[in-house]
Parts: C-alpha cells; sequence; structure tokens
C-alpha cells in the first residue's frame, strides 16, 4: 500500500482581495501521477505553489512528506520550507527558468549553488550524467541555454529538477511553449523519468489530450475554487 | 569556489561589456586619487631623506626655500649668490665642514654641480666608472646623466650657454669626463658635477691666457680688421687641458667668487650651537636647517592634498551612487531569474549575497588594476624623480 505525499485540507489562498482559490480537500499518494486541470485564472499554479511552500495559504493544512507546511495555527519556518523544497520537491516551469549567463552543466546543478542543505558530491555529478544521458542534453552540458532549441531547454529544465532527486515534481504546463511534437517527446520523457525515480507528479496542464497519461485528473473548478 | 560566488562570476563574466564598464569606472574614480598619494607618500619620503642627510644650509639671506631646492635637489635658482668670503666665515675655528656649491648652471641639459671633494665625503659617492676630477675641466657624470647622455669616462661633455649671443660673456666649457658616479637614488645620478674653478671660468670669473690676434684660422676668433671677431668656422667653447690649465686664472678677489650654497657638517653639538649662534646675528648669511624647510613644503603639498582627498570622497560617493543604481536596475532586470532562484529554495540573503558578490568583485578588480596603474605610472614618473 502506497503512503500518501500530499495531503491539503480546508486550504483557501489568495493574491489581495480579488481571487481566492478553495481546496476542500486535495491528497496524493506516493508515486501517483495526478494532472491539474480548470480554466485560465483558477488557481492551478496557485495550489503548486502553496504546496512546494512558496506561497502561504491564508487557512487550512498541508502537508508534504514528513514536513508540515502549514498547520491550521502554525507554519513551518520559511527556511525550513526552503531546505525542504529545494531538496524534496523538483519544479518545472512553462517558461523553462534557465539562466543564460550558466552553462547547462551549470543550470541544472543550480540547486546546489543556492542553498547549502545540498551538497554537491561526486554522486550528483553522476546522476546529472545519467539525467543528461536519459534526456538526450549530454552532449550540450558545456553550451548556454540560447545556444538550445525550446525543447532542449525544457530538458534542461527536467534535468534541474529531478537532478537533486525529489520525491515529489511540480510541473506547472511544461509543455505549454513547446509545439505538440516536442510537447509530447518532453512529456514522454518527463513521464519515463518519474518513473524511473519513483517520484510523484503534480502537473498543471491544459490539455486535455494528455490526460489519459496521468493516474488521476483533478478539476480545480469541480474541487471549489470560489471567486471573492 | 562557492556556490554563489560562482553564479556572481559566471555573470559579470557572461555580461563582459557591462562588467569591463563597471570596471573602468571604479578604475577611472581610483586611479588618480591612488597615484597622487602614492606619489605623495614616495616623493615625501625621499625627500625628506636627502634633506635629513643634510645637516645644514647657509646661503646669502633671500629666500630659504630657493636655498634648500638648489643646495639639496639642483632645483631653480638662487637669486642671491654668497661668496667664497662666507665659506670662509663658516669654517672659521673649525667649527664644521663647509662644501660650497654653485648650482645652477647646466651642461647639455643637466645640472652642473661645482663643489669640493668634500661634497664627495659628504654624501658617499663612489664612482662606477673611473675617478674624481682632480683638476679644472674635468668633469663626473651622475649615473643618469651618464645614461641619458650616454657617455662615459673619456667622452666630453659642453656647459650649455646662458646666452649665446652675448660675446662679452666666457665661452662654454668644454668638460673631459673623468668618472661615473654609482647610482645613488637621489638628485646627484642627474647632475655633472666639476670643481669650482671650472664654474667659476665658465661664468667669466676666469680665463687662459691666450690672445686673441694670436689665434689662427682654425681657432674661435680673432682680430681682424682692428675689431674682435668669431670664427664662424669654429667651435664656440673653452677647452682646459694640462697643457693649458697653467694660464687660466680668475679675474676676481678669491673672497668675491661666487658660491650659491654651502653644505655644512658642525664638528659637534658645540660647534652646532656656535654656528646656530653666529648666524643667528649674521647679516651676510643665513643657516637652514633643510629638513625644517622640507617639512613646511611638505605640510603645504599635504594640505593641498587634503582639498584634493575631499575631492575624492565625493566623486567616489558619487560613483558609489551610481554603482548603486545599476545594481537597483539589475535587480529589475534580473527579476524573472531572482524569482527562479527563490522558487527553487533560495534565500533571500543567498541573492543578496550574489548581488554584493558582484558588486565586490567589480569594486575590487577596478580597485587592483588602479592599484597597479598607480603603482606603474608612479614607478615611471619616479624614475625621472631623483631628489
Amino acid at each position: 500500500m502506497s503512503e500518501r505525499l500530499v495531503d491539503v485540507d480546508g486550504l483557501r489562498a489568495g493574491y489581495g482581495e480579488g481571487f481566492e482559490l478553495h481546496v476542500p480537500a486535495l491528497h496524493v499518494e506516493a508515486g501517483e501521477t495526478v494532472a491539474l486541470i480548470g480554466p485560465s485564472g483558477c488557481g492551478k499554479t496557485t495550489l503548486l505553489n502553496v504546496i512546494a511552500g512558496i506561497h502561504v495559504p491564508t487557512a487550512g493544512h498541508v502537508r508534504v512528506g514528513d514536513l508540515e507546511l502549514f498547520g491550521s495555527t502554525s507554519r513551518a519556518p520559511d527556511a525550513a520550507r526552503r531546505r525542504f523544497r529545494i531538496s524534496r520537491i523538483g519544479l518545472v516551469f512553462q517558461a523553462f527558468e534557465l539562466l543564460d549567463h550558466l552553462s547547462v552543466r551549470e543550470n541544472i546543478l543550480l540547486p546546489f549553488f543556492v542553498n547549502t542543505a545540498l551538497e554537491h558530491t561526486p554522486a550528483v555529478d553522476a546522476r546529472l550524467a545519467t539525467i543528461a544521458e536519459r534526456l538526450g542534453i549530454a552532449a550540450y552540458l558545456a553550451r548556454h541555454p540560447q545556444a538550445l532549441s525550446q525543447g532542449e531547454r525544457q530538458r534542461v529544465a527536467i534535468a534541474r529538477a529531478l537532478v537533486t532527486d525529489p520525491a515529489l515534481l511540480l510541473a506547472d504546463e511544461p509543455t505549454g511553449n513547446l509545439d505538440p511534437d516536442t510537447g509530447a517527446r518532453i512529456l514522454d520523457l518527463l513521464f519515463d523519468a518519474v518513473r524511473e525515480h519513483e517520484a510523484t507528479l503534480v502537473m498543471v496542464t491544459h490539455d486535455h489530450g494528455l490526460l489519459d497519461r496521468f493516474d488521476r485528473v483533478v478539476d480545480l473548478m469541480a474541487v471549489g475554487t470560489e471567486a471573492a | 569556489m562557492s556556490g554563489t560566488l560562482r553564479l556572481a562570476w559566471r555573470y559579470l563574466t557572461w555580461h563582459r561589456t557591462r562588467s569591463l564598464i563597471l570596471v573602468l569606472c571604479i578604475l577611472l574614480t581610483l586611479l588618480l586619487p591612488f597615484a597622487v598619494t602614492m606619489l605623495v607618500d614616495v616623493y615625501g619620503a625621499r625627500f625628506r631623506a636627502r634633506a635629513t642627510a643634510t645637516p645644514y644650509v647657509v646661503g646669502a639671506p633671500g629666500s630659504r626655500y630657493d636655498l634648500v631646492l638648489s643646495a639639496l635637489y639642483f632645483k631653480g635658482q638662487v637669486r642671491t649668490p654668497s661668496t667664497m668670503a662666507e665659506v670662509e666665515r663658516a669654517g672659521r675655528d673649525g667649527l664644521a665642514v663647509v662644501v660650497p656649491l654653485h648650482v645652477g648652471s647646466r651642461a647639455e641639459g643637466h645640472p652642473l654641480v661645482g663643489t669640493s671633494h668634500d661634497y664627495v665625503r659628504l654624501r658617499g659617492l663612489r664612482t662606477a666608472a673611473g675617478r674624481f676630477a682632480q683638476m679644472p675641466g674635468e668633469c663626473v657624470l651622475g649615473a643618469k646623466a651618464a645614461a641619458d647622455l650616454d657617455k662615459g669616462v673619456g667622452a666630453k661633455v659642453l656647459t650649455d650657454t646662458e646666452s649665446v649671443y652675448d660675446f662679452g660673456l666666457a665661452y662654454p666649457i668644454r668638460m673631459r669626463v673623468v668618472g661615473v658616479l654609482a647610482e645613488t637614488g637621489t638628485a646627484d645620478d642627474r647632475a655633472i658635477f666639476t670643481d669650482l674653478d671650472t664654474v667659476w671660468i665658465m661664468l667669466g670669473f676666469g680665463h687662459g691666457h691666450e690672445a686673441p690676434d694670436q689665434i689662427d684660422a682654425d681657432s674661435t676668433s680673432g682680430v681682424k680688421d682692428g675689431t674682435h671677431q668669431l670664427n664662424p668656422k669654429t667651435h664656440l667653447y673653452t677647452e682646459i687641458t694640462p697643457e693649458n690649465v697653467d694660464s687660466f686664472h680668475m679675474h676676481a678677489e678669491p673672497e668675491n667668487l661666487p658660491v650659491t650654497a654651502m653644505i655644512v657638517n658642525p664638528r659637534d653639538g658645540k660647534a652646532r650651537t656656535f654656528l646656530k649662534g653666529r648666524y643667528a646675528v649674521s647679516k651676510t648669511g643665513q643657516l637652514i636647517e633643510p629638513v625644517e624647510v622640507v617639512d613646511e613644503l611638505l605640510e603645504f603639498v599635504f594640505q593641498l592634498k587634503a582639498f584634493f582627498d575631499a575631492n575624492v570622497v565625493l566623486v567616489t560617493a558619487a560613483t558609489m551612487l551610481f554603482l548603486a543604481l545599476v545594481v537597483l536596475l539589475s535587480v529589475r532586470v534580473r527579476r524573472a531569474e531572482i524569482e527562479t532562484l527563490f522558487k527553487i529554495g533560495c534565500a533571500r540573503l543567498t541573492v543578496f549575497r550574489m548581488l554584493a558578490f558582484e558588486l565586490a568583485i567589480v569594486v575590487l578588480l577596478g580597485a587592483v588594476l588602479a592599484a597597479g596603474l598607480a603603482w606603474f605610472g608612479t614607478q615611471v614618473l619616479l624614475s625621472d624623480f631623483l631628489p
């Protein structure tokens, strides 16, 4: 029986007075692949940010793994959430968010440069080499992102998310900026990587043609988003 | 290299032009202050060292600064020369070793110093080649002077004519180089040393007894048609040789022959007190402690430098504000990058540290380059400055 990795209960989160996300309950099992769908502005990215410990909710309880990010009366300190995020969660963004002034290799190792919670060891380099090989970017490690195609850049972003060997992968429309063929290939790679690393995937997507590939689809509108 | 430092360095090297401009800003802001500080420090130290090594200077009443600058550094001219009578007075009763100096003339562009052998002893000079001058018409070149003129022992050096068309004056002297001094790192290196007789002959206080009308067509001048005329084919100089030296003599009383200054080295503390007393009431000379005058000059320099330093503070502040503006704009431009760093788990302090490293590297590089260039420039300038 798989254990529960993400627990969200009675969540309320918003930005100012114009919007409030309300998720009564959302639970994700370890190793599960979950698609978050819903119209633009319904709070999919906000939910990802809450689960990542980036966005502080106004109410509710959020637990990821063994860390209670946000409790009903308390929340984990910012430093603890950052340490947890960088070591246990991999993030993949729609716009890739690579740094042009770093090489592909350095972009992948970026988490190790910015937080001392991670230690850059030879094992990390070996894992990087394996991931880069699997994602087909091993030949580009010395290049800079602007010398790569959109698809290659997203592969680098996935490699960056995987290099810390995270338990949870949060992907925010990772194929949104890619053509359908490239998007499909990237998704194949992402699913392969998730399976191989026995990670859990929560992915925001607008592409309903992809939903069959997920273990579960969560429609945020059906779960209960409220407009304030 | 720490991760944050690596990120900072990569950003700077990736945006080379921007980084270079910032480094140049720092370099240009700091170059002049660094150079001036180094120059003032080294100049001051060298100036003072020369003054400290010179016990007293005696000269005719007048500007103390002119007297010291002339006697110690062979710079400028003393308006009212002293005389050999004052040299006698200073050394009377054996109170001190008195080194007469005549400074102000030049030979082939270099200061020509007429003095005695006591100067060699006082300054501890030694020859790198040849020997010291022993008779009129001989000279010894300072190390830099020899290098500049590319001349050594056996060469000839012509004294500079102060008024080439004033034929009432004596001709320049063509001196034989009999020695080259070892380098001292002082004004002595640029000077050419000869004896006082040679200088006095050059100045017209003495001459050799060759009748102009006996000079043949190859000589400098002669009497033609009852008038004294120059021979345009000849060189306009006088040369004192072992053969003709005996024919040279002074046309002035020995005590009236000019010196511009004298360095006075008292025999002991008691002699120093006597000398000070003697010159406290003297109307014909003044006794100066060079280090006091040099300290006064340096104080004036340091006062000027204080104004300069204040200006430097303002310019540096303006540059720092400019850099702060660049950093603030940079944070705006890099908002997406910084947001990404936050999202993946980077602390705000780490981002601040990364930006601080970038700024520190730029400032450090600019400062190091400025210091290096200032040092190089100072060395070049100092090679021409020999107090």
